[in-house]
C-alpha cells in the first residue's frame, strides 16, 4: 500500500471507539497539565504511561501523543488571558497575547492562537507523513556504525541544547548512560555495578527513571515553590474570535515562516517545543514585516511561537517512529510505551504491513488530535481553567498518588517505587545545582541502544573506531555531532570577545569624555 | 542566583574564600572521586575474554573517562576564571554548581520524608490506610491546614484511588497486616474490588 492508502486506513483505525476515547482523554489531560504552572506536558505523558500497560499499542501511543499535542496548545489560554504561562513554551505568547488582552482583544488573541495551532499542527503532520517513508528507507540502509552515529548525534544535540553549561549537560548525560549500564550486560552476560544486590541484577527500569525524574521530581519542585494559589481575575471570558480570511492572508509570511521553523526544529533532537517557540518568535522579530512592533501586542507575536511549538510535535514523532530515536522528553516517554509493549520503533515497522498500519494510525491520530484540541478548546477549556483555583496542596497530593501507584502498577514491585523516589530526589537536587535533567533521562533510555550499536560496530570492525568516520552517513552524523558540541562553545567565546571589546570601547570613550 | 554571589571577590582579584571554593569545586571533585571508584569497579567486571574483542567493561569505562575529563576540565576552568583579574564591567557566566535555593526547601524535605514513610508503611498498613495518611500529610505540607477538610479529602481520595486502581485497572495493592488488612478488605468490598 502507498502512503496515502496507509494513511486512510490509519484514519479508519483512529475512529474506532477505543482509539477515539483514548484520544479525547489524552487531549483533555494534555490541556489540564499544560495550563497548570509548574506541571509540564512531559509530566502529563509520564503520569499517563502506567495506565497504558493494559491497552493495545496503538491506543496507548494515541493517548500519549494526544497529551503531547494538546499540551503545546492549551497553555495559550492562561498565558493570554491571565499572563500565567503554563509551560515555558508559552512565555513568548504572553508578551503579545497579554498586550492584546489589555487592549480588550483577548478573544481575537485566542482566535489567532487557535489558527496558529491548527496550521502548525496540520501542515507539519502532513510534511512529516510524507517524510516517514523516505526516512525509514534511509534508516534501513543503516549498519551498526551508522546507527551508533545517529544515536550519538541525538545525544550530543540534546546535550548542546539542554542548558547554559555544556559541561554540566555532559555530566548529566554520563550519569544517564552509567545508569543504563547497571545490571547484566547483554553481550557477555556479566554483572555490572550491581554491588551484589539482587534488585539491581535486572538493571534500573528506565520507566521508573522517567516517572521519578519527570514525575516525582516535578512534584518536589512544585512543593518547594510554596502553596500560593493562583488568583484569577473575575469576569474574564474564554470566548474565541477567529480572524477573517483577509487577516489570515496578511499574515501568510509569518504562517509559512513559523511552520517551517517549527517543523525543522522538531527534527533536531533536543530542540523541543520550547526552543521552537522562542526561535520562531525571535525570527519573526528579526525578519517579520512588523518585527519591531512585536512585544507590543500584535498577532504575529502569538502566531509565530504557537505555530512553532505545535509543529514541533510532528517533527519529533517521525524520527521516533522511523528511526526509533526520541528527541524530547515526551517522545522518550512514548518510546518507553513502545518498548513496554515489546515493540522497538524503527524502519522495520514500515516493512511489515501490520506494524506499518500502526505507524500510520499514530500519524493519522496527530491530524485528529490537532483538530480535536482546537474544538475542545472552546468547550473544555472553561472547565480546565478552574483547575487553577484548586489549592496546590490538594493537586500535588493527587498527582503524587498517580505517579507512585502508576509506577507500582507496572510490575507490582516495591523496589520500583524506591527507584521513583530516589530518582525524583536526584532530579530535584540536579535542578538546584543546575544540572539539566533531560540529558540524564535520554542517556538512561538511549544508553542500551548506543552501547549495543557501539559494541556490534567494534566487534564487527575489530576494534577499529575509524569506521565511524568512513561511511558517508555515519561520518556526516559524527561530524554534525562534533559540530553541535563545538558550536555553542565557539559562539560563547565569540560573544564574550565582542562583549569585552565593547566594554573596552566604552571605557575608552568614558576616559576620553572625562579628559575633555 | 546572581553570578556576583558565586564569584564575589574574583572580579577584584582578591583571594576566593574557602567556602566558595568548596561550593564551586566540591561537587566536581566529588564526581571525580566517585568516577574513579566506579572505574576501579568496572576494571573488576568478570567475563570470558575473547582476543581482539572489546569486553563489557569498555563502554562504562569510556563514559567514566568522559565524566572525569569533563569534571576535571570544569575544575580547571573555574580555577582560571576565579583567579584571573578581570575588568569590573566583565560579567561572569552563571554556570556550574551554583546553588539555587528554594523558597521552601524544608517542605521538599518533609514531602520526601512523608513519601519514604509511606513506602515503608505500605506493607504494614495496607494501601487504603497508608494512602489516607500520606494524602493528609502531603496536603498539609502543601498548605491545606484545615483538619476537617484534610480528613474529609484524604478519606474521599483514599476511596477514589482504591476504586480507580483496584476496581478499574486491577492493580494488586498491599492489603496490610492484622486489623489493617480487615480495613482494606472492607474498603475493597465497598469499592467493588475482588
Amino acid at each position: 500500500m502507498d502512503t496515502f492508502h496507509l494513511l486512510l486506513a490509519g484514519f479508519a483505525e483512529v475512529f474506532k471507539w477505543q482509539d477515539m476515547v483514548a484520544l479525547v482523554i489524552g487531549l483533555c489531560v494534555g490541556m489540564a497539565v499544560s495550563v497548570l504552572p509548574g506541571l509540564g506536558l512531559v509530566m502529563g505523558v509520564v503520569l499517563a504511561l502506567p495506565f497504558t500497560y493494559s491497552m493495545s499499542l496503538e491506543t496507548s501511543i494515541i493517548l500519549l501523543t494526544a497529551i503531547y499535542m494538546s499540551g503545546t496548545y492549551a497553555g495559550c489560554y492562561t498565558a493570554i488571558l491571565y499572563k500565567i504561562p503554563g509551560e515555558p513554551m508559552d512565555v513568548p505568547l504572553l508578551w503579545d497575547g497579554w498586550g492584546m488582552t489589555m487592549r480588550g482583544d483577548a478573544a481575537k488573541a485566542l482566535g489567532w492562537a487557535l489558527v496558529a495551532a491548527l496550521t502548525g499542527g496540520l501542515v507539519s503532520s502532513a510534511v512529516m507523513v510524507s517524510l516517514a517513508g523516505p526516512l525509514s528507507k534511509v534508516a534501513l540502509s543503516f549498519g551498526a556504525p551508522e546507527y551508533f552515529a545517529a544515536v550519538f548525534f541525538g545525544l550530543t544535540t540534546v546535550v548542546a541544547l539542554a542548558g547554559k553549561s555544556l559541561p554540566n549537560a555532559l555530566i548529566s548525560l554520563c550519569f544517564g548512560l552509567l545508569v543504563s549500564t547497571i545490571g547484566i550486560d547483554a553481550t557477555y552476560g556479566s554483572e555490572r555495578f550491581t554491588f551484589g544486590s539482587d534488585v539491581l541484577i535486572n538493571g534500573v527500569p528506565f520507566v521508573m527513571v522517567l516517572v521519578g525524574m519527570y514525575g516525582f521530581g516535578e512534584i518536589l519542585d512544585k512543593i518547594g515553590q510554596g502553596s500560593k494559589s493562583v488568583s484569577l481575575p473575575a469576569g474574564s471570558s474564554t470566548a474565541t474570535s477567529l480572524p477573517s480570511w483577509r487577516e489570515l492572508w496578511g499574515l501568510r509570511a509569518t504562517l509559512a515562516r513559523s511552520t517551517t521553523v517549527g517543523t525543522l526544529l522538531g527534527l533536531i533532537p533536543g530542540a523541543g517545543a520550547t526552543i521552537s517557540s522562542f526561535v520562531a518568535y525571535g525570527i519573526e522579530r528579526q525578519y517579520g514585516k512588523r518585527g519591531r512592533q512585536i512585544g507590543t501586542g500584535i498577532p504575529e507575536g502569538i502566531v509565530a511561537p504557537q505555530i512553532a511549538s505545535t509543529a514541533s510535535v510532528a517533527g519529533h514523532m517521525v524520527p521516533l517512529l522511523t528511526l526509533g530515536l526520541p528527541g524530547s522528553g515526551a517522545t522518550a516517554v512514548i518510546l518507553a510505551a513502545f518498548l513496554l509493549h515489546g515493540v522497538q520503533p524503527g524502519p522495520f515497522m514500515l516493512k511489515n504491513p501490520e506494524s506499518a498500519l500502526t505507524v500510520y494510525t499514530i500519524l493519522a491520530s496527530m491530524f485528529v488530535s490537532v483538530i480535536g484540541m482546537c474544538l475542545l478548546g472552546f468547550v473544555w477549556i472553561r472547565l480546565v481553567i478552574k483547575v487553577l483555583k484548586v489549592p496546590p496542596g490538594i493537586l500535588i497530593a493527587v498527582i503524587a498518588m498517580f505517579a507512585l501507584i502508576g509506577a507500582f502498577a507496572d510490575r507490582n514491585s516495591m523496589s520500583d517505587l524506591w527507584v521513583v523516589v530516589i530518582f525524583g530526589v536526584l532530579a530535584w537536587i540536579m535542578e538546584r545545582v543546575k544540572l539539566p535533567v533531560a540529558p540524564m533521562v535520554l542517556g538512561a533510555i538511549l544508553g542500551p541502544i548506543a552501547e549495543d550499536s557501539f559494541t556490534r560496530s567494534m566487534i564487527t570492525y575489530h576494534d577499529d573506531w575509524t569506521m565511524f568516520f568512513r561511511s558517508p552517513i555515519s561520518a556526516s552524523l559524527m561530524f554534525l555531532s562534533i559540530l553541535s558540541l563545538v558550536f555553542p562553545t565557539l559562539k560563547k567565546m565569540i560573544s564574550r570577545a565582542s562583549a569585552r571589546k565593547n566594554a573596552d570601547v566604552k571605557m575608552a570613550e568614558a576616559a576620553a569624555a572625562r579628559a575633555n | 542566583m546572581s553570578s556576583k554571589s558565586v564569584h564575589g571577590s574574583a572580579g577584584s582579584g582578591t583571594p576566593v574564600p574557602a567556602l566558595k571554593w568548596l561550593r564551586e569545586l566540591g561537587p566536581y571533585v566529588l564526581i571525580i572521586g566517585v568516577a574513579i571508584a566506579l572505574y576501579q569497579i568496572a576494571s573488576r567486571i568478570s567475563y570470558t575474554e575473547i582476543p581482539g574483542q572489546m569486553g563489557p567493561e569498555r563502554w562504562p569505562k569510556i563514559i567514566i573517562a568522559l565524566l572525569i575529563c569533563v569534571s576535571g576540565f570544569e575544575i580547571v576552568r573555574r580555577i582560571i576564571v576565579s583567579v584571573r583579574p578581570r575588568a569590573a564591567a566583565e560579567t561572569v557566566d552563571d554556570e556550574g554548581f551554583s546553588q539555587q535555593m528554594e523558597a521552601h526547601p524544608m517542605l521538599v524535605a518533609a514531602a520526601t520524608a512523608a513519601t519514604v514513610g509511606y513506602l515503608l508503611l505500605l506493607g504494614l498498613l495496607g494501601f487504603f490506610t497508608a494512602t489516607v495518611l500520606y494524602l493528609a500529610a502531603v496536603m498539609w505540607i502543601g498548605g491545606v491546614r484545615k483538619p476537617a477538610l484534610l480528613g474529609l479529602l484524604s478519606i474521599s481520595f483514599g476511596f477514589v484511588f482504591s476504586f480507580f486502581f483496584m476496581t478499574l485497572i486491577y492493580v494488586a495493592l498491599p492489603l496490610g497486616e492484622g486489623p489493617f488488612a480487615q480495613i482494606s478488605l472492607i474498603v475493597m468490598k465497598l469499592v467493588g474490588a475482588n
